[in-house]
């Protein structure tokens, strides 16, 4: 009985444990059916043989003074006077431009005075400046009020220290000297911009001769415009082809519409006399619209 | 949250991707700029004060007193150019020409009186007083001429002005360089 009961559940078990390894293999089966189903393919690509080359183009812009340049100060000039200075402008990239154009900044600063002193009439600031003399300065916020002068013209200047001729006395004190900037701020009296470029030829510096043709590039234009905003130079008279060179004459005029008289050596009140400017003159290459092209 | 609320979020979502990327790309461009050391420029002044020695600095007007008896009723004083700029005329005021005959002034940078109406140094250059009166001549920057107020009577004072206005400036000029 006790036999015939194991050899029946006996039989009983390996029956399920077949079945169960009966399904088992056939889902193995299934799911690597399925799966070589899924990633068993034929694939094909295709490749250039020969590596294609693509670069990107540079657009570089470089100025270089004929002469004095821009690396030589000028003045004191007065006004009628027209100084003529000589750039080239070349475009060293192998990109061609679309268009140029100019803006120039005023870098001049005001000086702080860390002192002031007073002898047999001359006034003495003590202060890190880059004034020189027959410069124009206003003096504020010192102490004394005496000290506080209104377009002083510099007497000496060195790179500590200045002094003006007057009679003012009174306790030292800190304060603040500011160069009279009207030469790029008075778009009437103060300075004009005309640029020109000599096309097919160069200039002589020295006699403003150019061996080609000249052509207007920028018509005249306050330096308190250029200041204030970027201008847009004449493309058609300029070299914008890639490795093209601009031959520029810079002619900087102070206009004689300005009417002033000194007396006695006192500058009037309002003065354009003893302006000065630290200009820096910033050329601008902008990229041709970019195209599409089908070859 | 409802459903178009989620919408909207959605759609300002992609606005926010989208609009710095669209920006990007409409200012996307290669510009190349060339700029110079800082070039310095000045504008000269023209100070002309008149002072009693040559080289002298006298701020304001100088009161000169024609005093003695003939031949020495005369007094000199220096119209000095203290500006960074040449001038072609000066405007000379006396505030007083009574009894005053001449204003006379001795040519060239070094010009001097040596007596009435005398030049040592430089050529005399006679003319009537005025009260105000422009006289040419040339004096470069830091430079000086000599001048003569000569009196008829024994004494007389006078305040001696000068001025330069931009018309009395050297010719301007064109530099190429």
């Amino acid at each position: 009985m006790k036999q015939k009961l194991a050899t029946t559940v006996a039989g009983k078990l390996t029956s399920k444990v077949g079945l169960v390894a009966i399904l088992g293999v056939a889902a193995i089966g299934g799911v690597t059916l399925v799966s070589s189903n899924v990633f068993a393919s034929l694939n094909a690509t295709a490749f250039n043989t020969t590596a294609q080359n693509i670069s990107v183009g540079t657009l570089k812009l470089t100025q270089l003074g004929v002469g004095n340049g821009f690396t030589s100060a000028i003045g004191p000039i007065q006004p009628g006077d027209t100084q003529n200075r000589y750039v080239d402008v070349t475009n060293g990239g192998s990109l061609v431009g679309s268009s140029m154009t100019l803006q120039i900044a005023d870098n001049q600063a005001a000086a702080s005075i860390t002192a002031i002193s007073a002898l047999t009439g001359t006034v003495t600031y003590t202060a890190a400046n880059s004034f020189v003399i027959g410069q124009t300065v206003t003096i504020t916020g010192a102490t004394a009020p005496a000290y506080n002068l209104v377009n002083a013209t510099i007497a000496s200047a060195s790179g500590t220290q200045f002094t003006v001729t007057s009679a003012a006395t009174g306790a030292t004190s800190t304060a603040t000297a500011t160069p009279l900037s009207t030469l790029t701020s008075d778009a009437t009296n103060g300075l004009q911009v005309t640029i020109s470029s000599c096309t097919g030829g160069t200039w002589t510096a020295g006699t403003g001769v150019c061996s080609g043709a000249t052509n207007a590039v920028l018509a005249s234009t306050a330096a308190s415009v250029l200041k204030a905003g970027v201008q847009t130079l004449t493309a058609v008279n300029l070299a914008l082809t890639a490795g093209g060179v601009s031959h520029l004459k810079i002619s900087m005029n102070l206009p004689n519409t300005l009417a002033e008289t000194t007396a006695n050596g006192v500058l009037p009140a309002t003065t354009l006399q003893g302006a000065t400017g630290s200009i820096v003159w910033t050329f601008t290459e902008a990229q041709v619209t970019g195209t599409t092209t089908n070859s | 949250m409802n459903q178009t609320r989620l919408r909207r979020i959605g759609a300002l979502l992609v606005i926010l991707y989208v609009l710095p990327v669209c920006l990007d790309l409409a200012s996307a461009s290669l510009a190349a700029r060339a700029s110079n050391a800082a070039q310095n420029i000045s504008v000269g002044n023209f100070r002309t004060e008149v002072t009693a020695t040559a080289g002298t600095q006298n701020i304001g007007t100088l009161s000169r007193t024609t005093g003695g008896t003939v031949p020495t009723r005369f007094s000199n004083f220096f119209v000095q150019n203290f500006g960074t700029i040449g001038v072609a005329k000066v405007t000379v005021t006396l505030s007083s020409i009574t009894s005053i005959s001449n204003l006379d002034y001795c040519t060239g940078a070094t010009g001097a009186f040596s007596a009435k109406a005398t030049c040592g140094t430089g050529t005399l250059v006679a003319a009537v007083a005025a009260l105000s009166q422009t006289i040419t001549v040339s004096i470069p920057a830091g430079t000086r001429i000599a001048f003569q107020v000569i009196s008829s009577a024994n004494t007389i004072t006078t305040v001696v002005g000068v001025s330069v206005g931009t018309a009395q400036l050297n010719t301007a000029t064109t530099t190429n360089s």
